[in-house]
């Protein structure tokens, strides 16, 4: 499966530093995930998938 | 017929696609440490022998500082080597990703290095073993006989490029070495690199010294210290060792701190029962009175931008945190809490002063924000005190010290750190006792 950050521009912008760490660590995340477990049926449906990360409720300690 | 037309138009714009695209929010995650593969450094066989340096085993040697750093950083998890997959040299060249993948592995780092000519060659490559590409890669030359540095220095960039945060492996810890019973220990001032290698001591130990501080370059130490019985302010050069008071003061200074920029030193100083803030400029030697209270005013630490000081008094009848200008104006109390407050120190990030609590016997290392809100305490113990930064921010380092039994033995102190979030708590390695520490910048820098 393929997976690519959408806000791609944003990973080398200056100033980025900590969003390149997390969408590097959430795609890690996701390649992990791999093979993923798809139902048999649908394909139209699930073939592309948006996944939000969002750290805030993590970081609220 | 033209309303058709206008109907057959709205119902084209209102309708929805045959499927919509799943969107799926994740606002959790785990907290475990990065699995990372530290493979040794391969040796280039054109090595030449330097000194007594064991050539053969420096790659090795530095992959396991490397490896030690980042375990104590509780971010990481350095893998057990003797599951690695592939030679260093060829690991170096292009690892075969999905191998590493197999032993658990989602960062690697790999290198060689090749001393000639009494220079130390090292190049090293971090890679993401997910993406199946290199992140970040460095060459540099030194003396061979910073091989240690060349693995702090390493480390730093590496936890540099997977953390988005400066490292702090680059850099050494000014600290009181402490012997002999308690009631006679012998001080001596002590530098060591963070992980404990390196000890040099500066003092001889004839006169108590306490509350050693970094200049910003690193090069000078300001540091309290009682000759002929009158504690006074020092000012020490590392390098050429040399030695002198601060200021001509009538009577008692101490825990002085240099300015952010390291032209000044800020520090109290003390006479009939009452303590004020002072600066010393090292340049033209001019002495400014900044507080004027007839209460004691102490522990003077300046914001990072140098426009503010924070420092701890008892003017509201108990020790409480007070920020104020530089000048001395706008004074404002900023801790409120049940309990004493002391030793705050401004975080180099400016964001947070850290400090120690004492409360109910028990004493705190905390931080709060600069405003006094937001104080989180983070580790409680019999007692501790006097907390440093890490040049990041992101570290604590502070002294403990354990209590005497009824026999008079026991008692230790040491050196330990915590993560700002209060995890990773771990003793630091000295080669005595131990307190005061200090922490300097980056030395890379």
């Amino acid at each position: 499966m393929k997976s690519e950050i959408l806000d791609h521009e944003r990973m080398n912008r200056p100033g980025q530093k900590f969003y390149k760490v997390l969408a590097e660590s959430a795609l890690r995340a996701v390649r992990l995930c791999q093979p993923l477990k798809v139902p048999p049926t649908g394909y139209e449906k699930w073939k592309d998938l948006q996944l939000n990360f969002n750290p805030e409720e993590m970081l609220k300690g | 017929m033209r309303n058709l037309i206008i109907i057959i138009a709205f119902n084209f714009l209102f309708l929805k696609p045959v499927y919509s695209l799943i969107e799926v929010d994740i606002t959790r995650g785990n907290l475990d440490p990065l699995p990372i593969a530290v493979s040794p450094l391969h040796v280039d066989i054109k090595s030449e022998e330097f000194k007594d340096l064991r050539i053969k085993d420096l790659g090795e040697n530095i992959s396991k500082i490397i490896e030690r750093n980042f375990r104590s950083t509780g971010l990481f998890n350095p893998l057990k080597k003797d599951a690695f997959v592939q030679k260093p040299d060829i690991a170096h060249l292009k690892p075969r990703f999905e191998d590493w993948r197999l032993i658990k592995a989602q960062a690697l780092v790999t290198g060689k290095l090749l001393v000639k000519d009494e220079k130390l060659k090292v190049e090293f490559r971090l890679w993401d073993l997910t993406a199946a590409k290199e992140m970040t890669a460095l060459a540099f030359t030194t003396t061979p006989s910073n091989w240690r540095r060349v693995a702090h220095i390493i480390s730093d960039k590496i936890y540099e490029r997977l953390t988005g945060e400066e490292g702090y492996f680059d850099t050494r810890i000014i600290y009181v070495a402490e012997s002999g019973p308690k009631n006679q220990r012998v001080k001596k001032l002590a530098i060591m690199d963070q992980d404990g290698y390196n000890t040099k001591y500066l003092t001889l130990g004839n006169e108590l010294v306490l509350t050693p501080r970094f200049n910003p370059t690193n090069q000078m130490v300001t540091y309290m210290s009682y000759f002929r019985n009158m504690p006074r302010v020092y000012l020490l050069d590392i390098e050429t060792g040399t030695q002198e008071v601060v200021g001509n003061f009538p009577g008692m200074t101490f825990a002085p701190r240099f300015s952010p920029d390291g032209k000044k030193i800020i520090m109290s100083f003390a006479m009939d029962g009452n303590s004020d803030i002072y600066t010393m400029d090292l340049e033209n030697r001019i002495v400014e009175r900044i507080t004027n209270h007839p209460s004691i005013d102490t522990s003077p630490s300046y914001s990072p931008d140098g426009k503010f000081i924070c420092f701890n008094s008892d003017r509201s009848g108990y020790q409480q945190i007070y920020i104020m200008r530089k000048d001395g104006t706008k004074v404002k109390r900023i801790s409120f809490g049940k309990g004493l407050y002391g030793t705050p120190v401004w975080s180099p990030r400016g964001d947070l002063i850290a400090f120690t609590k004492l409360h109910k016997g028990k004493f705190y290392i905390g931080v709060m924000r600069t405003d006094g809100t937001g104080e989180r305490l983070l580790t409680e113990n019999y007692y501790q005190e006097a907390p440093s930064w890490s040049p990041n921010g992101r570290v604590l380092i502070f002294y403990r010290e354990t209590k005497t039994d009824s026999e008079g033995k026991g008692f230790s102190a040491k050196l330990w750190s915590i993560d700002l979030t209060g995890y990773n708590e771990r003793m630091v390695k000295t080669e005595s006792d131990a307190s005061d520490p200090s922490w300097s910048s980056l030395l890379s820098n």
